[in-house]
């Protein structure tokens, strides 16, 4: 049993060790910006004393203490005195839908894209989309806001979070479809008079697993979406609190925000791998 | 495509020269910009500054995930692979714009510089991944064990056989990365760090944004430059795959291969290729080319190679077992381009990019045949085979073609032809490394021995 | 393959409604959805989320007008410099002490009573050098400790419950500023501070709710030093400026800053001085005189270790001045901002007398905010001054601050808040540990001039002109607009506006 659990292990081990090592590049990485204090009282914190009054307030803890104290599960405090766990939460609650909902949508345009022989015609444009830079989606998102909430933030939060996805799973569900179309086991279909639609519904389910391995891709480009989206939207979750961690220099909040885009990720990865052992497609 | 580049450029040469200065004429397509600049000449500028510091950015953060994939993926180094996968995680879970201002606040005055080294390290995950997964595959490739075991060296190997396959899966990562490097700049504007003066497609987006209300059709002209860019990065990316010039054909059997070969019906990348492999696996015949280019490199040199280790000649000889089992026969057939005799070269059309093969096409043709029957015989008399104990007893570089004596004297040509080939300074070493024994059928023929192959098959023709 | 869309479509209906109840407990408060018939409720505009509502630890311009409707002080002052009672309901001048007389029926939010121990406690905290605000109160007399560490703040007596007297060491005229600022606020002695610094106040609204990156929500109550204007006041999260002029333009919000040509060509048909709004538009415009200002901050340091001679500094300076096109500039900011003749913050100022020395020829970056308009701004500054090539570049704000305090930039183009008007500014430039004098680079001590009188402020302000390292470019007035139906807001000395007095029509 162990031996057939070793694999699942050895992935396990990656990710633990992926979303440590994020977590230590992000503590070094928020030591190269101006303080907190610095950032919250501006030019107050020329003043030796109010800043030692702030930083009494809001202690900055060292990477050895917050590993210790994130092995008791406790993520601090933020800047603003609340529980980084229930930021991360609130936060949490609103941006996965999101999250789901655009993986979703990616999933079901791959599946459109697979199945439709109409598709080719527009998979240039979906290239063209992909070719575009992720921010664009936001700014076009945001910029239908100026004339009226026609479309409330929140749908626009998710198009522009799963544009890029969408667009990407689109261009590889049709590649893998044709190189399914093209293979023996579909001209033998094909010669048993089976119906084009037939044929693709028939291969879909190994199209969207050949998907499999840019699921991870798909998560990873969809938080990096929702970076944009939410705060050009204006619109709460994690990328609007990561932007604010970022900005107000909140060690602990932002901190708490990579293990959470880590940990997503990593179970996005870990999902796609089981997905691949499963169909025995290459890991 | 040349000429439509050079007035391109043309015109962006003159933007530039023109772009930053208060415009004296009065011609002003969509206007000035807030900055008095004439906003046509400036968006020209800036696509094509954005396009020369994307290709820049681009080439220098490919170089890195090239050198650890091809560590992870040919040197089995397990670092590389984990720090493949463990990179992707890492750099995925930071969010942007932490890179940005922490990079930004450590080198304050870091400009393009900086940008490209955050950008090489934003992409050094999703490009290392997919060439590792990339050259994993093409390493698994028989041609590529083929000049493995030919001992070419890595970096010939990189270079003419795996990358020039690869580019055809990376194409749509280099354009969308391409589209990303463009538009850079612009990313760290909107991050909080920008110069909304600056020639890039990136700015000229995020001022498009900021002035949708006022000035809408900023945003439109800058769309409008992306899809220009879009359409001629597409375009220049199908002339310069030679896969997309190649065609390919999922060919069903050897016979067919050979007749196809035959009809000139296998098309050539340029008059400068060096290597063509026409390849038999379980799932059909395909042809493919390897390469490009072209690197001489005299027969001499690659005699004083080393032989390969004999765990690789035991992979090769398992696989070819079970091509041999499966009633395929694997077959490599090479032929270098410029060791051919001057009358095959005057064949070379550049411009539709055809060989006419007749003189080599003649020879193969025999070959091919026989080989054909060969296999066919192999296959279906291997009880045959093992019951001559005469045979399994000679020596391994003679059992091939006493086989051959043995079971017609129709192959007595074929024998003289391998005979020949044995007798070649060049492939005596590929000859007694492959053991014809257990695969009759295969001929490894390179560039190596293109002028000595040639001198056989026309003796044979 | 049926199967599988249809589950997949049953798990997206459910995602969806998951999903609806979690959005529909963020729903803007509107009128229309009041759980009482009619409350009255004013959104305003929140641009940044980064709220630390204790007065004792305030420091920058939004909090403060989040907490102009949670505290108050003995009094409020005007930007006329007007006084009216809050806590105090009289005051008397005794030479250098000042009485109170409190009233007594004030409540804080908790329901403690706001009595003049109260307010003892609350100015001596403030007098305390971890204070920000000790600079603004330090002319109440007061002991510090020989570690300099602790103040004690003998100028302080709390005479009764409702009587209050406030010794000064040295008159300053800003003292009733002074106490009208967050400096002044009272606090419930012994409160504990709630998460983003919510402590409780005397003012005429409480917290109801605070919902990260969405909005804060005031409810009125009574016992405040005011009463309420209105039953709710919200402040959307906004941070994009053309959205939330959208926002006022189609009746969402109830006030807007005016700060970027940007939203005044979104919202005006035609700019200053008419403000005419575009025809779907209605509104009021307000504007107060120039209390903002933009001035270039050259880091002599900086220059010097390039190579700059004290002359060549001297002559940066001056030629640099003469290069900025202050009418282009005026121009472009759409009626945001006068053209700032000068060095000096003062009317009547002279500009730096020409230069022609020779420089040395190096590359500078300017410094600034990445907003619009600030980056408009530093395209119209000069690029060459002789032989010094200049360009510019945005920089997040944090970083910004973080440059200018640690000396790391070579010139900065920067906005101060605070006003021309603001004595305690001027101070900042001759004390040392001032948290201003980080714009400026320590003059002769403050003793040399007296800052009492506008001969005094005058002489200073011309060695400024002298010596100091600023380089006026602009003024920019306060410009606000309201709907029509929302009164009451009104603007501090400092120029800051203060809501405690809003009302609908």
């Amino acid at each position: 049993m162990f031996e057939a659990a070793k694999p699942l292990l050895k992935q396990l081990l990656t990710c633990i060790a992926a979303i440590v090592a994020a977590h230590a590049l992000a503590f070094f990485l928020m030591r190269a910006l101006p303080s907190a204090a610095t950032v919250a009282l501006g030019l107050q914190s020329t003043n030796v004393e109010v800043v030692a009054a702030f930083e009494s307030s809001a202690p900055v803890r060292s990477y050895r203490q917050t590993v210790v104290d994130f092995a008791h599960l406790q993520l601090g405090r933020t800047l603003d005195g609340t529980s980084v766990s229930s930021e991360l939460l609130a936060a949490l609650k609103l941006s996965l839908p999101v999250l789901a909902l655009s993986m979703l949508l990616a999933l079901l345009t791959a599946a459109i894209f697979a199945l439709s022989p109409r598709a080719r015609a527009v998979v240039p444009s979906m290239q063209f989309f992909v070719f575009l830079p992720p921010f664009l989606f936001a700014f076009l998102a945001g910029s239908s806001q100026l004339f009226g909430n026609v479309i409330a933030p929140i749908w626009l939060t998710i198009a522009a979070s799963a544009a890029l996805a969408c667009c990407l799973f689109a261009v590889q569900a049709h590649a893998a479809m044709a190189q399914e179309l093209a293979l023996p086991h579909a001209e033998v279909m094909r010669m048993f008079c089976a119906t084009e639609r037939d044929l693709r519904l028939k291969l879909l389910p190994g199209v969207l697993v050949k998907l499999a391995p840019s699921l991870e891709t798909g998560v990873s480009l969809t938080l990096a979406s929702l970076l944009f989206a939410e705060p050009i939207l204006g619109q709460a979750g994690i990328g609007t609190l990561a932007a604010r961690a970022v900005r107000r220099s909140d060690v602990d909040l932002l901190l708490g925000a990579v293990l959470l885009f880590a940990t997503c990720i990593a179970i996005a990865r870990l999902v796609g791998w089981g997905l691949r052992r499963h169909y025995r497609l290459p890991t | 495509m040349k000429a439509l580049l050079v007035v391109l450029a043309a015109i962006w040469l003159v933007a530039i020269y023109f772009a930053g200065a208060i415009d004296a004429t009065t011609w002003h397509p969509i206007g000035l910009d807030e900055y008095g600049r004439d906003s046509l000449r400036a968006l020209i500028a800036a696509t094509g500054w954005s396009v020369l510091h994307a290709t820049l950015m681009l080439g220098c953060a490919l170089i890195l995930p090239a050198a650890v994939a091809w560590l992870a993926a040919f040197r089995q180094m397990s670092a590389a692979s984990w720090l493949l996968k463990i990179s992707a995680q890492v750099i995925e879970s930071i969010p942007a714009v932490l890179l940005v201002l922490a990079a930004v606040a450590a080198f304050p005055k870091g400009g393009l510089l900086l940008i490209s080294v955050i950008f090489a390290v934003v992409v050094f995950p999703a490009v290392g991944k997919v060439l590792a997964g990339e050259f994993s595959r093409l390493g698994a490739t028989g041609y590529v064990q083929v000049a493995h075991m030919q001992q070419i060296s890595e970096l010939s190997l990189l270079r003419r056989y795996v990358l020039p396959n690869a580019v055809a899966v990376l194409k749509p990562l280099l354009l969308q990365l391409f589209g990303s490097a463009m538009t850079v700049i612009g990313a760290v504007g909107v991050l909080g760090m920008s110069n909304r003066q600056t020639l890039d497609l990136g700015v000229f987006l995020l001022r498009g944004k900021e002035q949708l209300m006022t000035r809408p059709s900023l945003m439109l002209v800058t769309l409008l430059a992306f899809v220009i860019v879009f359409l001629m990065a597409s375009r220049i990316l199908r002339l310069t795959d030679s896969r997309a010039a190649l065609q390919v054909w999922q060919i069903k059997d050897i016979g067919e291969a050979t007749r196809r070969l035959l009809a000139g019906q296998i098309g050539i990348v340029s008059s400068k290729i060096g290597l063509i492999v026409i390849t038999a696996s379980p799932s059909g015949c395909e042809v493919i080319a390897l390469e490009k280019g072209w690197v001489k490199q005299p027969i001499e040199h690659r005699k004083s190679l080393g032989r390969i280790s004999p765990e690789a000649i035991e992979k090769q000889r398992s696989s070819l077992q079970a091509d041999l089992l499966a009633l395929k026969l694997p077959i490599c057939i090479g032929f270098a381009a410029e060791n051919l005799d001057a009358r095959w070269r005057n064949w070379l059309f550049p411009a539709d990019r055809v060989w006419q093969l007749h003189h080599m096409g003649a020879a193969l043709d025999k070959l091919s045949q026989e080989i054909d029957l060969a296999g066919a015989i192999l296959a279906g008399t291997t009880a045959n085979f093992s019951a001559r104990p005469n045979l399994l007893s000679a020596p391994p570089e003679r059992r091939y073609p006493a086989v051959l004596q043995e079971l017609d004297p129709g192959f007595a040509q074929l024998a003289d032809f391998y005979l020949d080939l044995e007798t070649s300074d060049v492939l005596q070493e590929d000859l007694s490394v492959v053991d014809l024994s257990q695969n009759p059928a295969v001929l490894f023929v390179s560039g190596f021995g293109g002028a000595k192959i040639s001198e056989v098959l026309r003796a044979h023709a | 393959m049926k199967k599988f869309l249809i589950l997949l479509l049953v798990a997206a209906l459910a995602g969806y409604w998951y999903w609806a109840q979690q959005r529909a407990a963020q729903t803007p408060l509107t009128d229309a959805h009041a759980p009482k018939a009619v409350e009255s409720v004013v959104h305003l505009r929140l641009p940044t989320f980064a709220l630390m509502l204790n007065p004792l630890k305030m420091s920058e311009i939004e909090s403060r007008r989040v907490a102009t409707l949670l505290h108050g002080g003995l009094i409020a002052v005007n930007k006329n410099g007007d006084a009216s009672a809050r806590l105090a309901k009289s005051w008397s001048q005794d030479g250098s002490n000042w009485l109170f007389e409190l009233r007594d029926d004030v409540r804080f939010s908790g329901g403690a009573v706001a009595d003049a121990n109260a307010v003892v406690s609350s100015l001596c905290a403030n007098l305390q050098p971890s204070s920000p605000w000790a600079w603004a109160l330090k002319s109440i007399k007061h002991e510090t400790s020989a570690d300099g560490k602790t103040v004690r703040c003998t100028g302080l007596v709390a005479q009764s419950a409702t009587k209050l007297s406030i010794e000064q060491s040295n008159a300053a005229p800003w003292l009733f500023n002074a106490l009208a600022s967050p400096a002044g606020w009272v606090i419930a002695n012994g409160a504990v501070e709630q998460p983003y610094g919510v402590l409780p106040g005397i003012g005429p609204y409480e917290i109801e709710s605070i919902t990260a990156d969405t909005r804060v929500v005031l409810r009125k109550r009574a016992g405040g030093v005011l009463t309420a204007g209105v039953d709710r006041v919200v402040f959307d999260y906004l941070p994009d400026g053309a959205v939330a002029a959208a926002r006022f333009a189609q009746g969402k919000l109830d006030a807007l800053d005016i700060e970027s040509p940007a939203i005044v060509q979104q919202l005006y048909a035609t700019g200053a001085p008419e403000w005419r709004f575009k025809s779907e538009i209605t509104g009021r415009t307000e504007s107060a005189p120039a209390e903002r200002v933009r001035v270039v901050i050259v880091n002599e340091k900086k220059l010097a270790s390039m190579g700059f001679g004290l002359a060549q500094i001297a002559g940066f300076k001056a030629q640099y001045e003469a290069a900025i096109d202050r009418a282009k500039i005026a121009a472009i900011s759409q009626g945001l901002a006068a053209s700032m003749l000068g060095s000096t913050l003062l009317d009547g100022a002279k500009v730096r007398p020409a230069s022609s020395v020779a420089l040395p020829s190096v590359e500078l970056v300017l410094n600034m905010e990445p907003d619009a308009y600030s980056d408009l701004l530093a395209a119209s500054l000069p690029s060459v001054v002789g032989n010094v090539k200049i360009r510019y570049q945005g920089l997040d704000k944090g970083q910004l601050v973080g440059n200018l305090i640690k000396g790391e930039y070579d010139i900065m183009l920067m906005v101060i808040e605070n006003p021309v008007k603001s004595d305690a500014f001027w101070t900042a430039l001759f004390t040392q540990g001032n948290p201003f004098s980080a714009f400026g680079k320590g003059l002769a001590p403050e003793s040399a001039y007296d800052l009492s009188n506008s001969v005094g402020i005058q002489a200073a302000a011309a060695k400024i002109d002298a010596e100091g390292n600023w380089i006026g470019v602009i003024r920019e007035p306060r410009i606000m607009v309201f709907s029509k139906r929302l009164t009451g807001v009104y603007l501090s000395p400092s120029g800051q506006p203060n809501l405690e007095a809003i009302r609908v029509q």
